[in-house]
């Protein structure tokens, strides 16, 4: 133990008088937060929008502002025909079509219904998907208020649990508070060990009676403090920027936090430990990280992937606790509800750290 | 008493036999010289005994203790000084040795001490809080052998320490070799100077992975018909096969 004390001294005296990482430590979490949440958003404003209005009636003049008052559509050309929309779309000015026939207020009128034509840009898929069906909602409305048809019978009413303005940054930031401390305990902990072995120091340590677990350890706890104030600095931005607290208690997050931390950390460790210079270690440590993000729901969510893919997901660190920090955040899960994925994180701490103490050999 | 004992020890790197078959003792006290031109295995044999690098096969003994098996316990009882600086150059002086200090489990007083006799002794005192990398290399190396031998073990293993380093500091490092020999810590050296070959009790000499002359200088000299170790040293490696 008093070994210990020794070895952390050098840590963080090391951390401290390393010109670098101070200063990334502390800018990586505020740039993270302060500019993803707004840039990885899936909600789509500004559609822009190519009307074809054939009719020229009191009714379609209304359709048109009702789509317009929506906020979701930017109007960014009128038509005379069709071909001349399909240009503006051909020339990427907009998004969607949508033509109102000739005859458009008289068939309403007589016969109670009629139709309109969308075409949709389906090149960036999420753009065409969302507007046109931010399109069907809005004409049903429109419908609605003019008293013609139900085409959803009785109707259907939609309340969102949880996140009931469908906030978007909401969902996003408790997710990027986890992909913060991933990459502080992955990157920085993976590029540690090996930057020794670039020095030639760690030779001193080897030959030295210094058992491995306890070197391991001295490398773990200051990124595991570090840790704990990232996301206290990443809990407090979020709630001054984005007004989010917890639903649940910090109690639970902070609890989940320092497994964590110990599973990537150990993780980094184990990278750090098997790599023999600083490139190996960047590189292995970038190809994981990369995976798990890409793979853990934080932008994507892991039930739209295919079956096979969400299997992978079942082995993803990230994916475990981006979900209970949503869960603690937005639902306010207690720690009884977590059981399960407590005990996961558990193993991936254990599993990592296993892996650092057997990679890291001081005899070859 | 024999602090290293190696038998017919041997490392093979795939098909390159990097240490072949080496015998020898070296007893307590000794300052035992261990030359060789460069690549002809002197640092893979070193870093054997030390309990870095796993031999291939043969046998070795250093300090009562099993090369294979007991390679920590060989550890608490050795000191060792790569040919590559390996103090950290982001540590003060002081916080070096109290670093490694506290590695071998020195009491705090007994490290308290230890830093002010060694400062003094390397007359050191005035770059006590200066960071290790600004140091010049011959403070440097005086420095790590200092910490080296910090928790006076049985051997000290010095792998080119004067390498690089200006003919009065190799001098005063020298002085400070004798020091620890007379304190009985045994001293296990490699050096490419000739005139430091002549300071060792025995020398031994290799040529691409074997030992090829072992004992002390004046006898090495009556034998290979020579004036100094310099004309030993060169009939010898004449006969490497291995380039650098």
């Amino acid at each position: 133990m008093k070994t210990l004390r020794f070895l952390l001294e050098k840590e963080f005296k090391q951390i401290k008088r390393d010109r670098f990482l101070p200063k990334i430590i502390f800018i990586v979490p505020i740039l993270q937060l302060l500019i993803l949440p707004f840039a990885a958003n899936f909600e789509m404003k500004n559609i822009n929008l190519s009307i074809i209005d054939n009719d020229h009636s009191v009714y379609s003049q209304r359709l048109v502002n009702k789509i317009l008052s929506s906020g979701y559509f930017k109007l960014t050309d009128v038509s005379s025909g069709y071909d001349e929309s399909l240009t503006s779309i051909e020339s990427n000015e907009s998004d969607i079509i949508v033509e109102i026939p000739n005859g458009f207020e008289k068939e309403l009128g007589r016969e109670g219904k009629t139709e309109l034509f969308i075409a949709a840009n389906a090149i960036n898929g999420t753009k065409g998907g969302l507007g046109s069906s931010y399109l069907g909602n809005i004409i049903q409305h429109f419908n609605n208020e003019m008293g013609y048809g139900h085409s959803w019978p009785g109707g259907i009413t939609l309340r969102h649990l949880f996140n009931p303005h469908l906030n978007y940054k909401n969902y996003m930031v408790p997710g990027i508070m986890v992909f913060l401390l991933t990459l502080i305990g992955g990157f920085i902990s993976a590029l540690n060990i090996v930057s020794e072995k670039e020095k030639g120091t760690i030779e001193q340590i080897n030959v030295s009676p210094l058992p491995k677990s306890l070197f391991l350890l001295s490398k773990l706890i200051p990124f595991w403090i570090i840790g704990f104030i990232l996301l206290t600095i990443g809990a407090t931005i979020a709630w001054l920027i984005y007004g989010l607290v917890p639903v649940g208690s910090f109690g639970t997050i902070y609890l989940f936090a320092a497994i964590y931390l110990i599973a990537f950390t150990g993780f980094g460790l184990a990278i750090s430990s098997i790599s023999s210079n600083q490139q190996q270690a960047m590189f292995t440590a970038f190809f994981f990280i990369i995976i798990f993000a890409l793979m853990s729901g934080l932008f994507t969510p892991i039930n739209s992937m295919p079956e096979w893919a969400q299997k992978i997901t079942l082995f993803n660190p990230i994916r475990y606790f981006i979900e209970v920090m949503r869960m603690v955040y937005l639902k306010g899960s207690q720690l009884s509800d977590l059981k399960e994925y407590f005990f996961i994180v558990c193993l991936f701490a254990l599993f990592f750290n296993v892996l650092a103490i057997l990679g890291y050999r001081k005899n070859h | 008493m024999y602090v290293i004992e190696t038998d017919r020890l041997t490392k093979q790197f795939g098909n390159f036999t990097a240490v072949d078959q080496i015998s020898f003792k070296v007893s307590s006290g000794e300052i035992f010289g261990f030359l060789g031109a460069n690549g002809a295995g002197k640092t893979t044999a070193m870093r054997m005994l030390c309990g870095l690098s796993i031999p291939t096969s043969g046998k070795a003994i250093v300090a009562g203790f099993d090369v294979y098996k007991e390679s920590e316990q060989i550890k608490k009882h050795i000191g060792y000084m790569s040919q590559k600086f390996s103090l950290y150059g982001d540590l003060k002086v002081w916080e070096n040795i109290r670093l490694f200090g506290g590695i071998y489990g020195l009491s705090r007083k007994r490290l308290a001490d230890k830093t002010d006799e060694l400062l003094h002794t390397l007359d050191l005192e005035k770059e006590r809080n200066t960071l290790v990398h600004s140091l010049p290399l011959g403070w440097k190396q005086k420095l790590a052998f200092s910490v080296a031998i910090i928790h006076d073990p049985k051997i000290v293993f010095l792998d080119e320490p004067t390498g690089g380093v200006d003919p009065v500091t190799r001098r005063q490092f020298w002085e400070l070799i004798y020091e620890a020999s007379a304190r009985d810590i045994t001293v296990f050296v490699t050096t490419h100077y000739m005139d430091e070959a002549e300071y060792c009790n025995r020398v031994s000499i290799m040529v691409d992975g074997r030992v090829e002359a072992l004992d002390t200088p004046s006898v090495l000299k009556t034998t290979y018909h020579a004036d100094n170790m310099n004309g030993v040293f060169q009939s010898l490696a004449r006969k490497a096969i291995r380039g650098e």
